[in-house]
């Protein structure tokens, strides 16, 4: 399994020098994402493409070829997984469509056909029906759509999904919050390797961190709850398909009531790991996920727009955490910095007329350091002059971050190309909204077993 | 899914048998002996028809609540013969103790086959689909589990005691649901209700349960 992640040795087949070949993408992509390993390209006719030799014959394929990539017609696909598998190779990432997905006559047949050879030889396989993986730390990179505009940002989230299109999107988003991945897997039909092969493997993977997991369906759900169990990282799965119907004739209530999709509901749940069912959510829970967790219900909000306090505060309400009365020693220390003193400070605070950010990190050290206070969300609109100021201010929010081992959330409001600049920076984890930032400390209660410290 | 339903007597003895607290029934085939099993377990009593083909008693007029002495026994034995034929031939009455009102929750599991035995809690009675408020678990759960069941649901207030009735003992509860959690490790079957599992401070009784075999 690792090697299938990890390999020295690349064919690549279905690759040809014509203009509208996909082929020839994942050989791009490879080369752009400085991948060191031997490259083995093979078509329907000889040519050549970046320098390199497309081979027709498969006779000469060299029997230690860890991978072989297949991006031909489906109904070829079976004869070319036939013949690199008579030359030793065991391991493939098949990527042509054309499978069950169309649900009909010759294409069931040919994943039928697949399934008895990797059965009958004991291959590993991806897919079919995908775009197979990346690997950030070695280039190794199978996607038949260029990576070169969204780059592919080293970090520690492995991203599997059910459709090639989200997972790229998943990359996409990770990468421009500045988090990045660690692997990238797009299981497509799932014919042999599925969710629980790819589970067990990235929760033994030391580049892996936290788990974003994109599902549609699963093979088995009883072998998925007992993985998923095992996993002892942090898992965010966002669930797709879910509107399935109830049995409406039933001879029990039990019967009537039961869903799948319930199942896999209370499944995800009963392992410690976390559901979510649109796309926003699963990033922010990401993001959650590389804080230190949440250990009590009890957070501070911190905000220099009155308005957006207030947001906060309901957020807080809605998500079921608390937000306590501050210390006399912490409204003390926040009346000394006021400038009218007309305000009461109480929690969720408006900083009001305080205009100086090493006062608001003064701010959040002590509520860090008040055992009362599980974590802060820190809601900040920078001045045009701030902004200089940024990086001493993410920092500062980091290091205190790793002292207290608890998390701060900071939603950083400016314009959008500003906030995506501080995001790209990969420092800390940036929120959008108010809300974003109250959901992220909610959603870390979850995983407070789990893990101590920062992950970015 | 679907089989047959295990006879409705037989599968109360069958939770009896693994020390739940069950409202047994007892057929009778006569008025004569309804009411002599009245007087042993005391009125006020409830008369139920015992099927094997219907699902749900309630919809056909099979059940008869809080009969109070032996007139009214008597009257109503003899309605549900009537009915009988109409419904299911071989349908047998049974008589059971009216038992005090308490809150009535649902209990149920299922065998999926893909994840295996799946257990099901919710606010129970007759609208226990039209409320759909339930919550669900993978046999076998543990303690916490049980306990987080009963604060998924959003009736879980019911819980405190409403409208007199007395507030339900939660530790009892989950009690019940790690021994139906086991039970169902245990016994063989393909869908199993408890509706209503009657609550009273720490009475926690099945009043009325109902399996489905496999096969």
């Amino acid at each position: 399994m690792d090697r299938l992640f990890s390999p020295k040795k690349v064919a690549v087949v279905g690759v040809s020098d014509s203009e509208d070949n996909l082929g020839k993408n994942i050989v791009r992509n490879m080369l752009f994402l400085g991948y060191r390993g031997e490259l083995f390209l093979y078509g329907s006719r000889e040519c050549e493409i970046f320098g390199m030799r497309v081979e027709r014959d498969f006779s000469e394929v060299p029997p230690d070829v860890d991978v072989c990539v297949v991006l031909t017609p489906a109904r070829t696909v079976p004869s070319v997984v036939e013949a690199f598998s008579s030359r030793g190779v065991r391991r493939f990432v098949v990527e042509s469509g054309g499978f069950s997905e169309l649900g009909k006559g010759e294409s069931i047949q040919y994943e039928a056909e697949l399934r008895e050879l990797a059965r009958e030889r004991g291959l590993l396989l991806i897919g079919p029906n995908c775009i197979g993986v990346v690997n950030a730390s070695t280039g190794f990179a199978t996607p038949f759509v260029s990576l070169e505009e969204t780059g592919v940002r080293k970090g520690k989230v492995a991203v599997v999904a059910q459709s090639g299109g989200v997972a790229i999107q998943y990359l996409e988003f990770l990468s421009s919050e500045g988090i990045g991945i660690s692997k990238f897997i797009s299981m497509g039909n799932k014919l042999v390797l599925n969710e629980v092969d790819y589970l067990s493997h990235l929760n033994e993977d030391a580049e892996t961190e936290v788990i974003l997991l994109y599902l549609e369906s699963v093979e088995n759900g009883r072998k998925f709850y007992e993985c998923l169990k095992g996993v002892k990282k942090p898992v965010v799965i966002h669930k797709g398909n879910v509107s399935e119907l109830s049995r409406k004739i039933a001879m029990s209530h039990t019967a009537a009531l039961s869903t799948r999709e319930e199942f896999f509901r209370a499944a995800v749940k009963q392992a410690g790991k976390m559901c979510v069912y649109n796309t926003s959510e699963a990033v922010n829970s990401v993001k959650a996920c590389l804080l230190p967790p949440l250990k009590k219900r009890d957070v501070a909000i911190l905000s220099r727009s009155g308005g957006h306090a207030v947001i906060a505060a309901d957020a807080a309400g809605a998500r079921g955490l608390n937000l306590p009365d501050f210390s006399d020693r912490f409204v003390e220390l926040v009346r000394s910095y006021y400038r009218a003193g007309v305000m009461e400070p109480v929690n969720p605070l408006d900083l009001g007329d305080i205009f100086d950010l090493d006062a608001y990190l003064d701010f959040i050290r002590r509520l860090m350091f008040e055992d009362e206070f599980g974590g802060v969300s820190f809601i900040l609109g920078l001045f045009e002059k701030e902004w200089e100021k940024l990086d001493h201010l993410l920092y500062s929010l980091r290091a205190l971050m790793e002292e207290f081992e608890k998390p701060v959330t900071l939603v950083l409001q400016g314009s959008r190309s500003r906030v995506l600049e501080a995001k790209q920076k990969g420092i800390l984890p940036i929120f959008d909204t108010p809300e974003e930032g109250v959901f992220a400390l909610s959603i870390s209660l979850r995983f407070k077993d789990m893990f101590p410290t920062l992950r970015l | 899914m679907g089989g047959r339903l295990l006879d409705p007597v037989v599968a109360k003895e069958m939770l009896s048998s693994w020390g739940f607290s069950v409202n047994r029934s007892y057929p009778v085939e006569s008025a004569e002996k309804a009411i002599s099993y009245a007087r042993q377990i005391g009125f006020p009593v409830v008369l139920k028809m015992a099927s094997m083909k219907i699902a749900h008693k309630t919809d056909v007029g099979g059940v008869v609540l809080n009969i109070r002495d032996e007139g009214e026994l008597l009257k109503r034995f003899h309605e549900l013969e009537d009915v009988r034929p109409f419904v299911d031939q071989e349908a047998r009455i049974t008589v059971e103790k009216m038992l005090p009102p308490g809150v009535e929750l649902f209990a149920g599991v299922v065998d999926d086959e893909s994840y295996g035995k799946v257990l099901l809690f919710g606010v129970g009675g007759i609208f226990v689909e039209l409320y759909g408020d339930v919550t669900y678990r993978l046999v076998p759960i543990g303690r916490r589990d049980a306990a987080e069941m009963l604060d998924e649901l959003r009736g879980r207030k019911i819980l405190d005691g409403i409208r007199g009735l007395p507030s339900v003992n939660r530790g009892k509860v989950v009690d019940f649901l790690c021994s139906l959690s086991s039970f169902a490790g245990e016994a063989d079957f393909s869908e199993l209700d408890i509706n209503p599992l009657i609550c009273r401070g720490s009475e926690v009784v099945v009043a009325d349960v109902r399996i489905v075999l496999k096969g």
